[in-house]
């Protein structure tokens, strides 16, 4: 990989080794790869779809965090 | 699959700005319809793979879509990019570089706070570009992060993706090869690597950059740009 930042290496890639649980969900009619969280709560990571329009959707924007159970 | 849990509508709508504040630090759009796309590049722009957490990222298979939708959506007229990133992945950010040039509506770009390493082709990208007075950009040389075989080879390739983003910077902004190529390989400027910071008004003066403003600039610049497409097209 190539990286092109000002910010240490060392900083960025901290904790990389750290699994994290990504499932894939379905939500307002949208299916979407939430990133698990606590409580039934995840954090939007990724929308799969194929209608731009969908990434203009405020509420599916990457980091939005929603409730699942 | 799994079902969300369906909440009561109006607590959403009462929630939703201040939860959107609280929980991603941004604000709603505004309600009343506007004809220009803001597309911001925060934090690290992500790559191929998944930053840890506690990185803010740009994500570039969200962003590439959501340019793709700015072009194809008839009540978009034009893109505003606000940079503050300290850059990140090559690949990726020069992949939003290339969507952003290609644009057929007009782009304007404002860089504020910092627009480093693979902030620059991203900012230069656009149709005009923009600097805030007090924000920066760093040219340093790329790195090459995880196993690096120290032969001619390693070098080689290193210095063709290097060649990359000079050729992207050059074709895109007025700046000469060569003086992108000095200020990127400066020594005594930065602590820790080789490279120079440029502040506002010095990033005007070498070409990086069109013009110091800020978004009064660049959102006149932006709607001059769009009236003299639609004067183009016969359209009044």
């Amino acid at each position: 990989m190539l990286l092109w930042t000002i910010m240490p290496e060392d900083i960025v890639l901290e904790g990389v080794e750290k699994t994290r649980t990504f499932r894939q969900v379905e939500y307002q009619n949208k299916n979407l790869i939430i990133e698990m969280g606590e409580n039934g709560k995840g954090k939007v990571a990724q929308i799969l779809s194929t209608d731009p329009s969908d990434f203009l959707d405020p509420d599916l924007i990457p980091g939005k965090e929603i409730s699942i159970n | 699959m799994e079902e969300p849990v369906a909440r009561p509508k109006k607590t959403m709508q009462g929630t939703k700005k201040t939860e959107i504040i609280t929980e991603l630090g941004q604000t709603q759009i505004p309600e009343g319809k506007s004809n220009v796309h803001v597309l911001t590049i925060v934090g690290q722009v992500e790559g191929h793979l998944v930053m840890p957490p506690q990185n803010k990222t740009t994500k570039y298979e969200h962003i590439i879509p959501q340019l793709v939708a700015v072009e194809q959506n008839p009540e978009i007229e034009g893109l505003l990019v606000i940079l503050n990133t300290v850059g990140g992945d090559v690949e990726a950010g020069l992949a939003i570089a290339e969507m952003i040039r290609t644009l057929s509506k007009p782009t304007v770009s404002l860089v504020l706070g910092g627009g480093h390493s693979i902030g620059v082709p991203i900012g230069v990208a656009a149709d005009y570009s923009f600097i805030a007075h007090s924000a920066t950009m760093t040219i340093h040389p790329i790195r090459l992060t995880g196993l690096v075989i120290g032969v001619q080879q390693s070098f080689d390739y290193l210095e063709k993706m290097q060649d990359r983003v000079i050729n992207f910077i050059v074709d895109n902004s007025k700046i000469d090869e060569n003086e992108l190529r000095r200020l990127m390989t400066t020594s005594g400027e930065l602590a820790r690597d080789i490279g120079t910071v440029v502040v506002g008004k010095d990033a005007v003066k070498i070409g990086l950059i069109d013009a110091v403003g800020g978004v009064k600039e660049a959102i006149s610049t932006l709607n001059r740009l769009i009236e003299e497409k639609k004067q183009a097209k016969g359209v009044h």
